[in-house]
C-alpha cells in the first residue's frame, strides 16, 4: 500500500472510532505529515481530547509511545533527563539518564497546561530543533510525533507564554456532539473500547517516507503568495505594534490604516506561521490532490488561533474566521484596483504615473505600501524622485 | 525569494482586468462586495454598517461629545418649554371649563 493509502487509512480508522469534529481529525492528520510535527488538542473536559491524541498515536506506533501527564508535580527527570547517582557516587562520573519521553518517537501530553513553567521550558528546545539539553549533555530527538491536549479554561492551568504555543505547529479545538451525535457514540461505546481496539496503521518509518514525499511537493507560487500575504498582513503595522506596550485599538486611534485587519490584531503570528501553512499546504495537496487558494483560508484556523491575540478575546475563533474573510474581501479588492499588476510594473522600472496611482492605493493598503517604500528607497538613490516627494516620508 | 515573488505578481497581474486605448493601459476596477464590519465610527453613523468593534480618532470622539452635550442642552430647553406649554394648556383648559360652567 502506498504512504498516501496508509495515511488516508488511519485517519478512517480513527474516524471509525471518535464520533464529530471531522475537520479537528483531518487537521491532526495533516499535522502529522511534516517532521517533528507537535500539534496541540483544546478542547472543554470531555470532548475526547486524550481519546483522540492516544487513537492518532497508536495506529502510528502501536503501544510503543510515551504519555506524560501534566502536572504541577512533574519533575524534570521524568520529562527529561535525570543523572545516574551510582555512576555519580562511586565513579564521579555524570551519566545522564534520558527519560522514555525523550527517547520515544511518539509522544503525548495529557494536559499540558498543568505542566509546571520550569518542566515546560525544558521541551521548548527539543520542539524546535529535536534536540534535548540537560547537565551539559545533548540528546538528538530527530524526527517525533508530539501531540499534546489541554483545556484552556481548566483552574489549574498555568499561563504559558506564547512562544511555548508558538512552537506547537497545529491546534484543533474540539467541540460537543450534537443529538445525533451522541446517539452514534453510545452505540460506538456499545460495540467497543475505541482506544482499545485502534489498530496501527502504519509504522513512523512509513510516516517518515510519508513526510519526505510531502516535503518534496511544490506549490503554485499564487498558493504561496497567498500565504505570504496572509500572514504579512497580520503582522504588519505602521506604528511598531511588535515594540509597542500600547496594543489595538487604542494604538490605532488616528492611523489611516485602520481599514485593514491589522487594527483586530493585538499580537500578529510570528513567522512560523509561513512555514507551518506552507507545510499543511503541501500536505493537503499530497493527501488529497489538490489545494487551492481558499483551502489556504481552511488551514490557517489549525496554524493561527495558539498563535495570535485579538483584539476581541471573547470569541477568539469565531473572530478570527471574520478576519480571514475579510482577509479574503481585502485581496478580492488588491485584484479589483491592480494592485499587483502596478507593483509588477514599477518592479521592472520607475514610472511617474504607475507610481501616482501606487502611491494612492498605498495609502490605504500597508503591506503594499512597504512594498512601494521599499522601491521609492531605490528611486531616489537612482535620483528618479525626492525624498520629501515620497510615500515613506509622508506616512512613517 | 525574490524571483518567486516577481513570479508572484506576474500571475496576479493577469488577474488584472485592464483595456487598452493607444499607448494607454486603463484598469478595470470591478466592483467587490464590501463587508458589513468596518472598524470606523464614521462608517457606522453615516453608512450605517454593521459590526461591534470600532476605532475612532480622538479628534472625531471630542465632536461627537460636543454634539451630545448640546443636544441635552437642546433636550432639556425643549423639556422646559414642554412643562410650560403643558401648564398653559392647563390653565385654559380650566378657563374653558369655568367660562363654560359660568357662562351658561
Amino acid at each position: 500500500m502506498g504512504y498516501r493509502k496508509l495515511v488516508a487509512k488511519l485517519r478512517e480508522e480513527v474516524e471509525k472510532r471518535f464520533v464529530g469534529n471531522r475537520e479537528a481529525i483531518k487537521g491532526v492528520t495533516l499535522g502529522l505529515l511534516s517532521e517533528r510535527s507537535t500539534i496541540l488538542i483544546r478542547g472543554p473536559r470531555g470532548r475526547g481530547k486524550s481519546t483522540l491524541m492516544l487513537l492518532f498515536l497508536k495506529g502510528i506506533f502501536g503501544d510503543d509511545y510515551v504519555v506524560i501527564s501534566g502536572a504541577s508535580e512533574v519533575k524534570r527527570g521524568e520529562v527529561v533527563a535525570r543523572l545516574h547517582l551510582p555512576s555519580l557516587e562511586k565513579e564521579g562520573v555524570e551519566r545522564v539518564v534520558w527519560s522514555a519521553f525523550v527517547k520515544a518517537k511518539g509522544k503525548g501530553i495529557d494536559e499540558v497546561n498543568r505542566l509546571n513553567p520550569y518542566t515546560a521550558a525544558n521541551i521548548y528546545h527539543m520542539l524546535q530543533f529535536g534536540e534535548v539539553w540537560a547537565y551539559g549533555k545533548r540528546y538528538l530527538t530527530r524526527d517525533f510525533v508530539l501531540i499534546a491536549n489541554e483545556n484552556p479554561g481548566d483552574p489549574t492551568t498555568f499561563t504559558h507564554p506564547p512562544p511555548f504555543y508558538d512552537r506547537f505547529d497545529v491546534s484543533v479545538y474540539l467541540r460537543s456532539l450534537s443529538l445525533s451525535e451522541k446517539f452514534e457514540l453510545q452505540k460506538l461505546l456499545e460495540k467497543t473500547s475505541p482506544v482499545d481496539d485502534m489498530p496501527q496503521v502504519l509504522s513512523f518509518e512509513d510516516l517518515k517516507e510519508a513526510r519526505e514525499e510531502v516535503a518534496e511537493v511544490e506549490l503554485d507560487v499564487e498558493i504561496m503568495g497567498t500565504i505570504n500575504v496572509l500572514v504579512r498582513d497580520l503582522q504588519a503595522c505602521v506604528r511598531g505594534r511588535d515594540y509597542s506596550p500600547i496594543k489595538p485599538p487604542a494604538l490605532c486611534e488616528g492611523c489611516h490604516f485602520v481599514r485593514g485587519v491589522c487594527s483586530a490584531i493585538k499580537e500578529g503570528p510570528s513567522e512560523r506561521a509561513t512555514v507551518v501553512l506552507t507545510n499543511l499546504a503541501k500536505a493537503k495537496a499530497w493527501l488529497e490532490g489538490k489545494v487551492d487558494v481558499s483551502d489556504i483560508y481552511e488551514l490557517a484556523l489549525l496554524v493561527l488561533p495558539h498563535r495570535m491575540e485579538l483584539v476581541r478575546e471573547g470569541l477568539p475563533l469565531a473572530e478570527l474566521r471574520e478576519i480571514l474573510r475579510r482577509e479574503e474581501e481585502i485581496n478580492r479588492e488588491r485584484e479589483s484596483r491592480g494592485q499587483w499588476f502596478l507593483l509588477d510594473k514599477l518592479l521592472k522600472g520607475f514610472k511617474a504615473d504607475v507610481y501616482r496611482l501606487a502611491r494612492e492605493i498605498a495609502m490605504e493598503d500597508l503591506v503594499f505600501a512597504e512594498e512601494l517604500i521599499k522601491l521609492e528607497g531605490k528611486w531616489v538613490k537612482e535620483g528618479a524622485i525626492k525624498p520629501e516627494e515620497t510615500l515613506g516620508f509622508e506616512i512613517l | 525569494m525574490e524571483g518567486y515573488f516577481a513570479e508572484y505578481l506576474r500571475k496576479q497581474s493577469k488577474k488584472t482586468a485592464r483595456r487598452r486605448r493607444g499607448k494607454a493601459v486603463f484598469i478595470v476596477e470591478q466592483e467587490v462586495e464590501k463587508s458589513s464590519v468596518p472598524s470606523e465610527l464614521i462608517d457606522r453613523l453615516l453608512l450605517d454598517s454593521e459590526g461591534d468593534v470600532y476605532i475612532v480618532e480622538k479628534g472625531v470622539a471630542e465632536g461627537l461629545i460636543a454634539r451630545i452635550r448640546s443636544l441635552e442642552e437642546e433636550n432639556a430647553k425643549l423639556r422646559r418649554i414642554n412643562t410650560i406649554l403643558q401648564v398653559v394648556v392647563a390653565v385654559l383648559l380650566l378657563l374653558t371649563i369655568l367660562l363654560w360652567a359660568f357662562g351658561r
